[in-house]
């Protein structure tokens, strides 16, 4: 296959102390992973790719009988012969499938410290990034700063697609406040059609707003959103202690009951943002900041869904 | 004067501002978001962009009142002195003592055998070159001359004169007296 590339940011790549976000061993893992689509995996014996519609090239899909007006030269004569009635030979139309990748960059992204939500979520788009060029199929990367959701990238399969993934990633650093839900909403309906839009966030915001954002996104593209919190988000220090908010810089102070209580709240906002997410047609991962990005993409990629 | 008071001002209140502004607090831990903290914290309070409003409206005040008053203090110390006397008046030596001695901007100015006498403090050297080249150029009558130098230099006038000149002629000093 050849491979071309193209990049809207041309900055130099800045690998952080963390290493390179697409290391050798992750790309040797991501070997064994594809990125079909739900409903693909659904239908495991299909081939890859399901056409939206059926056409003359490519891959066979079935027989049919000959109505009139077909196209004479799409009757299969061998098979109408066997048969002693006209049969029409229906193929698969290859289908493209652009990968929209919609990367949370805000500040309560950068938490905690060390290997952050942040490079957890990078280190993922790379991954999805690569998955797909390596198929065929273009990403474009969408970042949302406090202003909302901005287009730093759009990839096409290219001899040096793994650079450019890095190239346009790692400079990415967290900036600035936003409503994730408010954000999608107004860039919902400019994603790339037929295709993936992967939103990867903590997805703090009003999750009324989210959902019929991703039921927006959903009528147009797969949807699948990527969870990603910390471990230290899920349950807070049980003595509690003084915390400053990232995004505000509000201060508070939490004791043990409080803890407690948000513990318990943030398990229960988590499953309604997965039911909330299925309802509207998409499908939901959880990543923890801390987990191996290739058993995120296993357990998602790998299971039917 | 007003614009300078004013970028002062402001000069002042950003520096203070900068001095006092919120910094990471120690003790705090940062936390991405408190969402699901709403209504369990029991002490919370908004983040202002400075640590204490109240301690920087105070430190901006006291630097504005000093600002304010230096500037005023100045601008007495620095209003020059023109003091015109009258050619054959009787007062040109006081005069010239009064110049000479006074610790601001002071001249003193007259006629001494048609040509033009200019003496003052240590610190009117440039007031007194103007007066001099201006009473060096002028062609009206003497008294006229020296009220066209001290509008030059832009100083309160005192003249010490007869007053048989028409009022006219004094038209246009400052704080004539």
């Amino acid at each position: 296959m050849r491979w071309f590339a193209s990049s809207s940011t041309d900055r130099v790549s800045e690998r952080d102390a963390l290493g390179p976000l697409l290391p050798p061993a992750l790309l040797a893992a991501l070997s064994g992973l594809d990125l079909v689509s739900a409903a693909r995996r659904r239908r495991s014996s299909e081939g890859v790719h399901p056409a939206l519609r059926h056409g003359r090239e490519e891959e066979f899909f079935q027989h049919r009988p000959y109505v009139r007006g077909d196209d004479l030269r799409a009757v299969d004569w061998r098979a109408s012969a066997r048969t002693g009635h006209p049969l029409l030979k229906e193929r698969h139309q290859p289908a493209r499938r652009p990968l929209t990748l919609l990367l949370d960059t805000t500040l309560s992204m950068q938490f905690p410290e060390g290997r952050s939500k942040l490079r957890q979520a990078k280190v993922l788009a790379a991954a999805l990034a690569f998955l797909a060029l390596r198929r065929g199929d273009s990403v474009e990367i969408l970042v949302l700063r406090g202003a909302g959701f901005e287009r730093v990238a759009r990839l096409r399969p290219a001899p040096r697609a793994l650079h450019a993934i890095s190239s346009v990633l790692e400079p990415l650093e967290a900036s600035g406040e936003s409503d994730v839900a408010v954000s999608l909403e107004r860039t919902a309906s400019s994603v790339s059609r037929h295709g993936l839009a992967v939103l990867l966030s903590d997805l703090y915001g009003d999750e009324g707003r989210l959902f019929r954002a991703l039921s927006t996104l959903r009528r147009l593209t797969e949807v699948a959103v990527v969870h990603v919190l910390a471990a230290e988000e899920k349950e807070l220090p049980a003595g509690g202690g003084t915390l400053r908010e990232l995004e505000g810089g509000a201060v508070v102070s939490v004791d043990a009951g409080a803890t407690r209580a948000h513990r318990v709240r943030v398990a229960q906002w988590r499953e309604r943002l997965r039911g909330g997410t299925q309802a509207s047609g998409g499908e939901f991962v959880d990543a923890d900041s801390s987990e191996p990005a290739v058993d995120v993409l296993t357990r998602w990629l790998g299971r039917i869904p | 004067m007003i614009p300078i008071v004013a970028a002062l001002c402001a000069a002042m209140a950003a520096i203070t501002a900068l001095h006092l502004r919120s910094r990471p607090r120690g003790g705090a831990a940062p936390y991405p978001s408190f969402q699901h903290l709403d209504g369990l914290a029991p002490r919370r309070r908004p983040a202002w962009p400075l640590e204490d409003p109240v301690r920087w409206a105070l430190r901006l005040l006291s630097l504005v009142v000093v600002a304010v008053a230096l500037v005023l203090a100045r601008r007495e110390i620095g209003k020059p002195l023109a003091i015109l006397v009258e050619p054959g008046a009787a007062g040109w030596s006081a005069a010239k003592t009064l110049a000479e001695e006074s610790p601001g901007i002071a001249v003193a100015m007259t006629f001494a055998d048609d040509r033009p006498e200019v003496v003052g403090s240590p610190r009117s050297l440039e007031s007194i070159e103007r007066a001099r080249r201006t009473l060096g150029s002028c062609s009206a009558r003497y008294m006229g001359c020296l009220v066209r130098a001290a509008r030059e230099i832009d100083g309160d006038a005192l003249v010490v004169s007869r007053f048989v000149e028409r009022p006219e002629t004094f038209q246009g000093l400052r704080s004539l007296r």
